[in-house]
């Protein structure tokens, strides 16, 4: 398109094969290639199927939680409060199934509850809009966990698996791939098509690179927040639910560090902290880069510790990377 | 340019470390540092501390010959008791003449362990012992264990799906141990209470219920209070707060009685800088209590075992099970191959032990005489 002065301003970016082997994705791609590789040749073991999908169904449970997460980072916000609403959500869960021996009413319950608890984060930043999300997610983990302990106390509640159907939900699978692998596909689908394909994920994408620039664009930002908000809590009551199809039983410490394992996935997959930047595919990319990791070494025994050292290098090297690139490209105009 | 140089080689490396079967040559190829590319920095450190890690600090030993293994998972690190009963354990399995595997939980909780349970499954051991955290999350995963042909005993602490839980010794007999020394500690009277571990540890809780059964059914304690249980996490800072808080909520408190290792440790520095009259009763570690234990200290006497025969016991349980000396079932009597002789009991489920069980020996007494001299063996 030739503007007034002749000079011809190019409006799609280029696309050429370097351009897509530099992006952020192709890095994941390769390092999660790298991981199995590697996970292949130092255990015999890894690539039976079968336990592959059971370590699988186990990281997807808090995998769930790194959708939602990547919307509020993509927006330039945080949500520390998804490990204590699922807490909460299956302290309600366990509390209704013990007392009415419903599980459908305990499964209604526990996403009312984690709805209620997304929406009322969602009501606190969108009301009062100078308040900082971190600070206030904070305090609704505090708040949240501190009603679960008050409910429970010490004790645990438990007895959900009973239920066969509702036991199955976690255990069942259709030849060796698990029901939750293929609710967690559906749910990818879903949001990586609403983030990249509609005028909504469009909207995000637009608060999160300049709110000011949004709310002038006409973009309705707090309602849009406030629907990010209350999503995540209904995503947390899923995890939940499948928490205690899984474990029959929950305590006042359970889900503990799910937002900080959330939050490094969608930070290793790409998505800015900062918000507007990031790519979907990234968010499940990682998901499988760190799961993969840790079950492969796991698989030969390496303790858990050192496991985590490795994953928060991971993270450390993951996270300064884009950040070498401006000062490289700085150093190149300055050469040129 | 620079960067897709970069990309190349993170290629190369990525083969390279194919190429090189082994894990720990492939260091040598993760050096590669160029000062563009993320990608290279990123995959090459990936390598590099994931293959120093596996090649570094693997916690299985190798006996003799044979691809046997034994997995034990202790309820959790960082806990002298259980790496106590790992040492038996490891040791028992060398003079078996199998392979041992010890891997310990993240934290005290069931999906810990869930995790490492599913680990040792992909290995295909021919057996997991694990002193479980939650009685009834592990259910499932045990019985997957059991489904493939894996040999599944639990030790010290019981859980649903067990085929014999290696008992340290009679739930009945230890709760009247902690019974008796409450009674004896209180003068037969006044409030004392009960600073536990986790609140789903099946063990802990089993004694509880246990001493629960025997303060009811008997007159001769009806004038003890039992005012409260906390939950310690095993965990020394948390036992400590809530050793404290006990004794200042309950000015009147005699006695606590803590059946934990790392309650009665915590209850008896916290008595001591306290400086207060409180007695502490219990189970305890004699290396860790020496100096709290006897006259005009916290603790007069308390109880143990000795968790290094826990460990073992439970590697010729697994031994006698593969041999098909015993099947587990209830009454049935076997010579384990360190020369001892068990019987099978029933489970009880009012005490917190649902599969069949058989007992290492009975509970020891720690006094101010003897325990110098345990504390050098564990």
């Amino acid at each position: 398109m030739a503007t007034k002065s002749g000079r011809t301003i190019e409006y799609e970016k280029k696309r050429s094969l370097k351009a897509t082997l530099l992006r952020w994705e192709t890095l994941l791609i390769f390092i999660l290639l790298a991981v199995n590789i590697m996970n292949v040749s130092i255990s015999p073991n890894y690539l039976n199927l079968y336990n592959l999908f059971t370590n699988v169904s186990s990281f997807l449970v808090k995998g769930f939680i790194a959708f939602p997460m990547a919307y509020i980072l993509l927006l330039g916000d945080i949500d520390l409060s998804v490990g204590a609403t699922v807490c909460l959500a299956s302290t309600f869960l366990g509390i209704t199934y013990n007392s009415t021996h419903s599980i459908g009413l305990a499964i209604l319950v526990c996403l009312v509850i984690s709805v209620l608890c997304g929406a009322f984060n969602g009501l606190v930043l969108t009301r009062f809009t100078e308040l900082a999300p971190m600070i206030v997610t904070l305090a609704t983990m505090t708040l949240y966990r501190g009603f679960s302990e008050a409910i429970l106390g010490d004790t645990s509640t438990k007895g959900m698996r009973d239920v066969a159907w509702f036991a199955n939900l976690y255990d069942g699978r259709i030849g060796p791939v698990p029901y939750i692998f293929l609710v967690f596909v559906l749910l990818a689908v879903v949001f990586g098509l609403v983030m990249h394909r509609t005028v909504f994920g469009r909207q995000m994408y637009a608060i999160g690179a300049n709110k000011t620039a949004a709310v002038y664009s006409g973009v309705k930002v707090q309602k849009l927040r406030m629907i990010v908000f209350t999503l995540t809590g209904f995503i947390c009551g899923l995890s939940a639910i499948f928490y205690c199809s899984w474990m029959g039983s929950v305590k006042n410490d359970i889900a503990d560090g799910y937002e900080l394992e959330a939050i490094s996935m969608c930070v290793l997959g790409g998505i800015s902290t900062d918000g507007g930047k990031g790519n979907f595919p990234g968010v499940i990319i990682a998901i499988f880069i760190i799961g993969l990791l840790r079950y492969g070494l796991g698989l030969i025994n390496v303790n858990s510790q050192t496991i985590r050292i490795i994953i928060g290098a991971l993270l450390i090297i993951v996270v300064m990377a884009p950040n070498l690139r401006p000062k490289t490209r700085a150093r190149r105009r300055k050469a040129a | 340019m620079k960067k897709l140089i970069a990309l190349l080689l993170a290629a190369l490396m990525v083969f390279a470390m194919v190429a090189c079967s082994s894990s720990k040559t492939a260091t040598s190829a993760a050096t590669t540092t160029t000062s563009a590319a993320a990608s290279t920095a990123a995959s090459a450190s990936t390598a590099a501390s994931a293959s120093t890690a596996a090649s570094a600090s693997t916690t299985s030993t190798t006996a003799a010959t044979g691809d046997v293994t034994y997995a034990l998972i202790p309820k959790s690190a960082g806990n002298p008791y259980n790496e106590r009963e790992a040492s038996g354990f490891e040791d028992a399995c060398k003079t078996l003449g199998v392979k041992s595997i010890v891997q310990y939980p993240e934290d005290t909780s069931a999906e810990a362990q869930i995790t490492v349970i599913n680990n040792l499954i992909a290995q295909n051991v021919a057996a997991i012992a694990v002193a479980a955290n939650d009685a009834e999350a592990l259910e499932s995963t045990l019985k997957a264990a059991k489904d493939k042909g894996i040999v599944v005993v639990t030790l010290d602490s019981d859980a649903k799906g067990s085929q014999l839980f290696v008992n340290q010794a009679g739930v009945t007999e230890v709760a009247q141990c902690l019974v008796d020394s409450v009674f004896d500690m209180t003068g037969g009277e006044g409030q004392f209470a009960v600073l536990s571990a986790t609140s789903t540890a099946t063990n802990q809780n089993s004694w509880i219920a246990a001493m629960k059964q025997i303060i009811d059914g008997d007159s001769k304690y009806s004038k003890l209070e039992w005012v409260e249980t906390v939950y310690g996490d095993d965990e020394s800072q948390k036992s400590t707060d809530q050793a404290e808080s006990l004794m200042t909520n309950y000015p009147d408190l005699k006695c606590i009685c803590c059946p934990t290792t790392v309650g009665i440790l915590a209850c008896a520095q916290a008595v001591k800088t306290a400086g207060s009259s409180i007695k502490v009763a219990g189970l305890g570690l004699p290396s860790e209590m020496n100096g709290y234990v006897g006259d005009g200290l916290p603790c007069p006497y308390m109880y143990l075992w000795n968790p290094i025969d826990v460990g073992g016991t439970a590697a010729y349980a697994i031994k006698a099970f593969i041999d098909a000396k015993t099947t587990g079932a209830e009454g049935e009597t076997f010579t384990a191959d360190n020369g001892n002789s068990y019987t099978v009991l029933a489970p009880d489920e009012t005490v917190g032990v649902y599969s069949t069980q058989i007992i290492v020996g009975p509970p020891f007494e720690f006094t101010a005489d003897n325990i110098a001299e345990w504390a050098k063996v564990y």
